[in-house]
């Protein structure tokens, strides 16, 4: 008998996890999609996130549920990362992975700055400039200009003095602003 | 007066927000006057503007309701399992565990079958269900707002006319709900306003209308296929919330909002 009112105590749990959680699910995936560089591999690891979350869940003390949930993103992208090889190995999956699926840049948007270029190319391209940037400035980007947490929250996720999240931010913004400039689509980036 | 160095190492803090109250008018002033400090601020604001126009990654169709599914699957298998490892001392419970999680799978199928299939009918009858069908058509049909506009003198004059009460209006930027605009909307035979925040990437619909005989009919706050509701008579009107957003926060929003109003 007590196990069946633990499992409607587990109902109960699952409705206030989807209330509270579950609706950061488009912040999660954008954040597995960045660290992990292909659609498929970010759907493991939002899901695998959002089921360790869920188990974690009677652990959970009124957090911030945003951050809580992309602190375990973060983590489980970086167990997947480091199963799979160096981050380094990662990025150049990336690029491989863009060009392969048709994703690729148009050349002619950026020899043409002054040519139409639409929705679908502009998000190509900002997205490339991003994955470009190394894993510790790429997070940080993310999580600030995505999500727009405040320093203290990334600092919290990522487990470093705000001092250091203002720091990688600031290098991460010159480093994008230094890749757009290279791709001579400065005035659009 | 700080140097240009100075300044453009908290440039990035500057821009969101982050620098202390001492720092920040120091920044400011020496931007307004600093041509290439601020020339690299909006170089800074620029590119924000693009990630966020631009760089977000959305789920894939579909993902949402298979996270959903996967949550759902689990807590249905996880908990039988634990009446099977807890009722290995004898045969005789062991009967009895297979028993109890039969029971439980039983009732567990039972809730999902309700949830799948009665509820979504009965949703369709209520308010709330209704509510959250047109904040879901805002978002599908790309038609968030009629007007768009962060200025509350320029919605309210909008509504006179296409609706027959005064709504109040106003932006919450401050408080991180910045106003996108507003737009009538078709509910149970009448015009209805809906005012559009946002809060971080998550869209607000507030519905307002004339609270009719006893008041709303609505609990305080439900949460109805992923969608959070939070409702309050107030002054005459009945206001509704609806967004993604967690219940925590929207209920903060409707109540700050509240507090304008009166």
């Amino acid at each position: 008998m007590q196990l069946i009112l633990g499992k409607r105590a587990g109902d109960a749990g699952l409705a206030s996890f989807e209330a509270l959680v579950l609706p950061h699910a488009a912040a999660a995936y954008n954040l597995a999609r960045y660290l992990m560089g292909n659609e498929e591999e970010a759907k493991d690891v939002t899901q695998e996130a959002f089921l360790r979350a869920y188990r974690a869940f009677d652990r959970y003390q009124d957090r911030n549920a945003l951050a809580w949930i992309l602190a375990i993103v973060r983590n489980v992208s970086y167990s997947a990362l480091a199963r799979a090889g160096s981050a380094q190995q990662q990025a150049v999956a990336f690029d491989e992975d863009v060009h392969s699926s048709g994703e690729s840049m148009s050349t002619a948007a950026f020899g043409h700055p002054e040519a139409q270029v639409d929705r679908q190319q502009n998000a190509d391209r900002v997205r490339e400039l991003v994955a470009r940037l190394p894993l510790e400035f790429r997070e940080v980007v993310v999580l600030r200009e995505f999500e727009e947490l405040s320093y203290k929250e990334i600092a919290e996720i990522l487990a470093i003095p705000e001092g250091t999240v203002m720091s990688r931010l600031s290098r991460g913004r010159s480093c994008l602003r230094a890749l757009a400039a290279d791709e001579g689509t400065d005035d659009a980036v | 007066m700080m140097q240009c160095k100075e300044v453009r190492e908290r440039l990035g803090a500057y821009l969101d927000g982050e620098l202390d109250e001492r720092t920040t008018p120091l920044v400011a002033g020496h931007v307004s006057g600093c041509t290439a400090c601020n020339t690299e601020l909006q170089g800074l604001r620029q590119l924000q503007q693009s990630l966020r126009t631009h760089g977000r990654w959305s789920m894939p169709p579909g993902f949402d309701a298979e996270l959903r599914q996967r949550l759902h699957d689990s807590d249905t298998e996880d908990n039988p399992r634990a009446v099977a490892v807890s009722s290995d001392d004898t045969p005789r419970s062991n009967e009895w565990g297979r028993f109890v999680a039969g029971l439980a799978a039983g009732l567990v199928l039972g809730v999902t079958l309700y949830l799948t299939l009665v509820q979504p009918t009965l949703q369709g009858h209520n308010l709330a269900g209704r509510v959250v069908a047109l904040h879901v058509q805002s978002q599908l049909a790309d038609h968030l707002v009629d007007v768009a506009s962060s200025d509350q003198h320029q919605v309210k004059p909008w509504f006179q006319g296409r609706i027959n009460y005064t709504v109040p209006v106003y932006n919450l930027a401050d408080a991180g709900f910045p106003l996108l605009g507003g737009r009538v909307d078709y509910l149970d035979g009448r015009n209805v306003a809906a005012l559009v925040f946002r809060h971080r990437q998550h869209r607000i619909n507030l519905f307002v209308w004339p609270t009719a005989g006893a008041g709303i009919k609505l609990p305080a706050s439900e949460t109805l296929r992923g969608y959070n509701l939070v409702a309050q008579s107030h002054n005459g009107l009945d206001y509704v919330a609806v967004s993604d957003l967690n219940q925590k926060e929207l209920e903060t929003f409707l109540r700050t909002y509240l507090t304008q109003a009166s």
